[in-house]
């Protein structure tokens, strides 16, 4: 049986406008799912419903089988790790992981064992006298998860809880948070407007757009065959060019777009027919760069090339607008001048044009 | 920093017109003559041991610490849930609450002492000292909301709502987790509603009657009949009191930064 399940959702701020609509997510004990999506999308506001600090218009929000919708946050036995890691600022380390031990009136015994032991578990012992002035931004974090798991919560809530972090570390503490959650079996929402992190730690990733749901998968399954021309721009298919349809076979789709003529074979079929204009979307990673003609290859010009480390990024400038293109630096790199962009049928993704 | 001419002039002219009347009144008081004059003359310590042998200064000096303390007290235990309540939630009116709420600091306050005369000994009879207390404490309220809530919009909210998904209630994540941290928010808005409670002159005047006087008032009283270094020297005991608080409360606690 479903451990949480969120039916129905409708959360309103004001009136006639609603944050979140027809939300539905049911998540199995253990799992790691990510709610993604770009700010405003109703992610965070998801996350605050099922902390109860938001009550939704309707729906409801069950817990182990247990309807929460009306229980007060405080009531609610539920980890949450915020943004700012919102620790209490006059109170040391052991005492803010205390906290939620404190109120729940465990003997002092036990509190001194599990806070050290979840201190253990993130590696801070040494620092219990510390103030949250005295630590750094990772030791912080950490010292805001040992006090969301102690308690050990029925689920726990995470938002955005690296973006406060500098690159590097953050990448440290994906992969600390990964082995903590995987030991632990926590139930754990994960919000993020970061593809990558929701990629690397999920289960399970929830693409949120305005309030409703583009897309639910597994990341390979979001990342390689996104149902959306949203959740394709979202996965990083950057760029982007404008045709109509000239004929469409089974799971081909033949493109016209200005000069050349492009075949596409997506893994969804959009709902368009012959002569529909369309756009038509692909990933820098997939294409290549060709000195000589060939099948679906667009005549260009190389603008600039940036070295980005391990692959090299060049601005094409063409008739159908300008692409990025980034190549493994192993292969040898082009300058500037004519060149043909090259992009595999099954690369290209094709969706109805909107007017904007 | 390079020293301009005119640097050197404004620094006078401002030191002159703020500080040199405290000066002139801290050499005043240690005269030894009878009536005030500057520069003084003589020295000696007979009229600081005069402020201490007069009964009214005595007794106004009690009335003034007793409604300085009650009525801050009583504005920050009021302002404290307004400020919290105008900071934390959204309603409809909000505006209107806010202003309604800063009107005593707004408006004139002989105006206010008037009205408050009218109000509570006239109309309603009500004995001297709580309608100081009263009148105190409408005044200082706005004080107390405005420094109060000022620290608690710096305040992240997160932090609160940390304590409640660990099990708190909001009135315990209220007195266990904000409190403390509004420590030098309220010990600034005590000194300041303290200090403008003490030194009020324009409300006092027309809420004092017989037998009841705070200290400003009576030194008022003191000034229309005598005309002798007392007074100078009782105000040099003001200044250097109130300095002290304020500086051991900003060594302490950083206070300016809430004011």
């Amino acid at each position: 049986m479903a451990f949480l399940e969120l039916t129905n959702l409708q959360v309103g701020y004001e009136r006639g406008s609603s944050v979140l609509s027809d939300f539905h997510l049911t998540m199995e004990k253990g799992e790691l799912v990510s709610l993604l999506g770009p700010s405003g999308c109703g992610k965070t506001t998801t996350l605050r419903t099922i902390a109860g600090f938001i009550e939704p218009s309707r729906g409801q929000v069950l817990i182990n089988g247990r309807d929460y919708t009306k229980t007060p946050p405080h009531k609610r036995n539920i980890g949450l790790v915020f943004q700012s890691y919102a620790l209490f600022p006059h109170l040391s380390v052991f005492e803010n992981v205390a906290f939620g031990l404190r109120m729940r009136r465990v003997n002092n015994t036990d509190i001194r064992r599990r806070v050290t032991a979840a201190l253990t578990m993130v590696d801070l012992i040494g620092f219990e006298k510390r103030l949250p002035t005295q630590l750094s931004g990772g030791q912080r974090q950490r010292v805001a998860l040992a006090r969301a798991v102690v308690i050990e919560p029925d689920l726990l809530l995470l938002d955005e809880p690296l973006s406060n972090l500098d690159a590097k570390l953050r990448v440290g503490m994906r992969a600390e948070l990964h082995h903590l959650q995987r030991q632990l079996g926590i139930t754990t929402v994960y919000v993020t407007h970061d593809q990558v992190e929701a990629m690397s730690l999920s289960d399970r990733v929830l693409v949120m757009n305005k309030g409703k749901i583009e897309q639910e998968g597994k990341p390979e399954e979001i990342f390689y065959r996104p149902a959306t021309p949203f959740v394709a721009r979202f996965m990083g298919f950057d760029n982007q060019f404008a045709g109509h349809v000239k004929s469409i076979n089974d799971n081909q789709i033949e493109i016209i777009a200005g000069t050349c003529r492009m075949v596409a074979r997506p893994h969804f079929i959009p709902n368009v027919r012959v002569g529909d204009p369309v756009d038509v979307l692909f990933r820098p990673e997939v294409a290549q760069l060709a000195r000589a003609p060939s099948e679906n290859a667009i005549p260009g010009e190389i603008v600039f090339r940036t070295f980005q480390g391990s692959t090299g990024e060049y601005l094409v400038r063409s008739a159908l607008g300008e692409f990025t293109v980034a190549l493994a630096e192993t292969t040898p790199s082009f300058t500037p001048g004519a060149i043909y962009v090259v992009i595999a049928p099954e690369n290209l993704i094709v969706e109805q044009h909107i007017e904007e | 920093m390079k020293r301009s001419p005119f640097l050197l002039a404004a620094f006078s002219v401002v030191f002159t017109f703020l500080l040199g009347p405290f000066l002139i009144i801290l050499i005043a008081s240690f005269s030894g003559d009878a009536s005030m004059a500057f520069p003084p003359k003589g020295f000696s310590l007979q009229w600081f041991q005069k402020v201490l042998d007069v009964r009214m200064f005595r007794d106004a000096f009690w009335t003034s610490l007793q409604l300085a303390v009650a009525s801050t007290v009583s504005a920050l235990v009021l302002g404290t849930p307004v400020a919290y309540a105008l900071v934390r939630f959204k309603f409809r009116g909000q505006n209107i609450v806010e202003i309604l709420f800063s009107l005593p600091a707004i408006v004139p306050e002989l105006v206010l002492g008037f009205g408050l005369l009218q109000y509570f000994a006239l109309r309603m009879n009500m004995p001297i000292f709580p309608g100081l207390y009263f009148g105190h404490t409408a005044i200082l309220f706005p004080y107390a909301v405005r420094v109060v809530s000022t620290s608690l919009r710096n305040f992240d909210p997160a932090i609160e709502e940390a304590a409640i998904s660990l099990g708190a209630s909001r009135l315990k994540s209220f007195l266990l987790i904000v409190m403390p941290n509004l420590r030098a928010a309220l010990l600034a808005a005590f000194i300041l509603a303290f200090i403008t409670s003490f030194n009020n002159v324009s409300v006092s005047l027309f809420l004092t009657g017989p037998g009841v006087a705070t200290l400003p008032i009576q030194m008022l009283a003191y000034m229309e009949m005598y005309f002798d270094p007392t007074i100078a020297a009782l105000s040099s005991i003001i200044i250097v009191i109130t300095f002290a608080i304020v500086q051991i409360a900003e060594r302490t606690f950083g206070i300016s930064q809430h004011i």
